[in-house]
């Protein structure tokens, strides 16, 4: 595998609060999705690949560079585009002036190349039409493109999305998953979701990640396998103990044991992360 | 520079252009000095430093709009986005101290630029113009800039700023005319104002220079490239207030404090005199260019006045506002102010200045108190009266009487309100009468002649205006209303 990020041994925590401990991970090209609940550690892990947060212990090497040494960071950081998960953006700036002033925060000095490059990642998430708008007055879904946009400058080696169908609308979604897979060809993109259709759609590998440890890795079908055989159909409202949902038809799916009347049923990734959060969950207990 | 900061401060330099604090506030101190100065004639002295005083409102401004750059992140919540970027804070930082003076020192420059313009329209300007004043102007701004982005970088609260703002301006009114101030704002005498030396300027640029290296050593770095002149400039705060408060200058300025309690403001002795047509002007040294206006006012009210009286009429002296009085001085001359009326407002200075005349011919008693009694006094019916009126109109049209109103307490301590009439005769009162009959003269061909031929029965204090009437060729048109008040003597 071509590894365009390494992480060994990575370690975060916040006051006494362990978020990732003895972390190991190899990225290579393409869309990688990482899958997991709210606290999971997505964001803080994500954050460390950024090099906006200082690791607490392990080593990170990222497109063959070293984030923890200073000039090496700097350089690194040319090659990173980064989605933060809440990525604030100036409300009095037009939505071309903030991408054109993230573009001198990226160092792209030629004004001519600044300039076709605020129009081309405008243009990629379909921001043409707003970029004279002031960013104040952009719906959410707008401004989470934008926040799509501002990571694309430069042609990044290494993109790292957290978060980047939230707030978007079903074609705004259909546009994203199009834009990653392309993006995804010829280098590493990253990005966490709680979306299982996604990572079902757009992902050529799924970590699930709980309580900041790697719980899957694999790819979409994988994970979908993973509950093969664990996914039911059930009239009845299975035991508190067991991971289940009440679907449109008024019966109950339920993933882990088979419940008394309960009939099999095809898994989908959604099962297959749900059947990896039960069992993470019990671990963890 | 680099090309990364070159680049950010290019784009700091445009929203900092664009900032509606920095224009607001430009264009209301321009505006608003150009209409408080409208109608006074300039000083050099005291304008050249008013102009600059006023672009520390556009230093508050840039103040506030350096600080919001600086915050920008902060205030957007955006720091996790900009963080993680090639570009360096301390870079970033750079940037707005470069940018943010430079704006701001630019609207200031304007803003002085289209205030002297202002100034000089329909004027006739005295007083020495420093050209010190237009640095010392523009350096404080860029200082204030440099402040809001340093205050932004060691206390990152939005409140911090204005508490800094309100802390420059308090320092300012609490000291003054101290020269450990980046600005001095006010001149300490409107006649030849003893300033800061050209080393003040240098303090101010240092002051600036070591503001903005604090903002930069906020980010932590120690780089020799940033510490070191940090220190020289520093340093160069110490050394050029130093030769600041040890200047020629300096010591003028204290001998100027002696001056301010003594009796210069209104001796003749350093003033600049003149003699035209019998009357003698002084005037400060600086304000000699004023004398001509001054004839201008004077010289027809004189003009009228017998060649054989004209000897007992006063000079004219200009006094300043402040120190004491020297009795013999004013009481055989008129004493104008440092200020004279342009664009309308002439005329009421002219006015002014040909009344007290016209009413020290006539043997009016000038000034509120002295004569005319604390109530001043009622000169209606009385030949003189038409006759000051009508030397008044020699320079411009004579007024009706109006009258003051005060409140005062009794000896029982009950307040009372006490009216005293104010024309522009000083505290006396006349009617509608006196006034028509002074127009009809000046209407009148052969006035001049009848009223120099009968000059002394005319002006005794005893001539009635009925008596009067034949004497100046006119009949009775109106009733001269009864005296309300004490007759004037
Ligand atoms: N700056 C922080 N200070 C303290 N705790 C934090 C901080 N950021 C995140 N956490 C905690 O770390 C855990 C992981 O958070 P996060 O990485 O945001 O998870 P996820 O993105 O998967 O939802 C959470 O329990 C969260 O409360
Ligand atoms: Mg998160």
């Amino acid at each position: 595998m071509n590894t365009s990020v390494e992480v060994r041994e990575l370690g975060k925590r916040y006051g006494s609060k362990v978020v990732i401990e003895g972390l190991d991970l190899e990225l290579g090209k393409g869309v990688i999705g990482l899958l997991g609940p709210n606290g999971a550690g997505k964001t803080t892990l994500l954050r460390c690949l950024a090099t906006a947060l200082t690791p607490d212990s392990g080593r990170m090497e990222i497109l063959g560079l070293d984030p923890m040494r200073r000039s090496q960071r700097t350089e690194l950081r040319k090659l990173i585009g980064y989605l933060p998960q809440n990525p604030g953006l100036y409300p009095h700036f037009t939505a071309a002036a903030m991408v054109d002033y993230i573009a001198r925060l990226k160092e792209v000095t030629d004004r001519r190349i600044r300039k076709d490059e605020v129009q081309r990642v405008l243009a990629e998430v379909d921001l043409t039409e707003a970029a004279d708008t002031r960013v104040r007055k952009l719906s959410g879904g707008m401004r989470q493109r934008l926040g799509i946009a501002q990571a694309l400058i430069g042609d990044p080696k290494f993109l790292i999305l957290d978060e980047p169908t939230v707030g978007l609308d079903p074609e705004q979604r259909m546009r994203f998953r199009t834009l990653a897979s392309r993006l995804g060809q010829g280098r590493t993109v990253l990005l966490s979701t709680h979306q299982t259709e996604d990572i079902a759609a757009l992902c050529d590998r799924v970590i699930v990640f709980s309580k900041g440890k790697v719980v899957f890795d694999g790819t979409a079908p994988e994970l979908a396998d993973a509950a093969s055989g664990r996914v039911w159909a059930s009239g009845r409202q299975p035991a508190a103990a067991q991971v289940f949902w009440r679907t449109a038809d008024g019966r109950y799916r339920v993933v882990g044991e088979r419940p008394p009347d309960g009939t099999p049923v095809a898994p989908t990734v959604e099962d297959g992360y749900l059947q990896f959060l039960g069992t993470g969950a019990r671990a963890g207990a | 520079m680099s090309r990364p900061l070159f680049a950010l401060v290019v784009a700091e330099t445009r929203i900092a252009l664009r900032s509606p604090l920095l224009w607001l506030l430009t264009l209301l101190t321009v505006t608003g000095r150009t209409v408080s100065t409208w109608h006074e004639m300039p000083n050099w002295s005291v304008e050249g430093v008013d102009t600059a005083t006023s672009a520390l409102v556009i230093g508050a401004g840039a103040m506030l709009a350096a600080n919001l750059a600086i915050l920008r992140d902060r205030r957007a919540d955006a720091l996790e986005l900009t963080d993680p970027l090639p570009v360096r804070a301390q870079t970033r930082t750079l940037a707005v101290l470069v940018a943010y003076p430079l704006v701001a020192m630019a609207y200031a420059a304007v803003a002085m630029g289209m205030q002297i313009a202002g100034l000089l329209i329909n004027s006739r300007p005295v007083g020495h113009f420093d050209v010190r004043e237009l640095p010392a102007g523009v350096l404080p701004v860029a200082l204030m800039a440099v402040l809001g982005a340093a205050v932004g970088r060691w206390i990152p609260h939005l409140f911090a700023a204005p508490v800094c703002i309100l802390l420059f301006f308090w320092t300012l009114v609490q000291f003054p005319q101290s020269w450990l101030l980046p600005m001095v704002p006010y001149p300490k005498l409107a006649i030849d104002p003893v300033r800061p030396p050209a080393w003040h300027l240098l303090y101010a640029a240092a002051l600036t220079l070591t503001v903005g290296t604090a903002a930069l050593l906020r980010h932590g770095s120690r780089h020799p490239g940033l510490v070191l002149p940090g220190a020289g400039s520093a340093a160069a705060v110490a050394v050029a207030l130093t030769l600041t408060l040890n200047s020629p200058a300096a010591a003028a300025a204290a001998r100027t404090e002696d001056l301010r309690q003594s009796t210069r403001s209104v001796t003749a002795g350093a003033d600049h005199c003149e003699t035209l047509q019998t009357t003698r002007y002084c005037a400060f040294p600086s304000y000699a260019g004023w004398i001509p206006l001054w004839r201008d006012a004077v010289g027809p009210v004189v003009a009228a006045v017998p060649t054989a009286f004209r000897h007992r009429l006063p000079g004219i002296t200009q006094r300043a506002g402040t120190g004491t009085f020297d009795p013999t001085v004013t009481s055989r001359n008129i004493l104008t102010t440092m200020s004279w009326g342009r664009n309308g407002a002439e005329r009421d200075s002219r006015r002014a200045l040909a009344a007290q005349m016209a009413a020290a011919a006539t043997g009016f008693p000038r000034g509120t108190q002295r004569g005319a009694g604390p109530s001043g006094c009622d000169a209606r019916g009385r030949a003189r009266t038409v006759v000051a009126l009508w030397l008044i109109g020699q320079t411009e049209e004579p007024l009706p009487a109006t009258s003051t109103r005060s409140s005062v307490r009794t000896d029982s301590g009950k307040p009372t309100e006490r009216v005293v009439p104010a024309s522009d005769l000083g505290a006396v009162d006349y009617g509608p009468a006196e006034l028509a009959y002074a127009r009809r003269l000046l209407a009148q061909s052969g006035a001049r002649e009848r009223i120099r031929a009968n000059w002394t029965a005319l002006t005794a204090p005893a001539t009635t205006l009925d008596e009067a009437l034949p004497l100046l060729n006119l009949n009775r048109s109106a009733a001269s209303e009864t005296p309300k008040g004490t007759p004037c003597e």
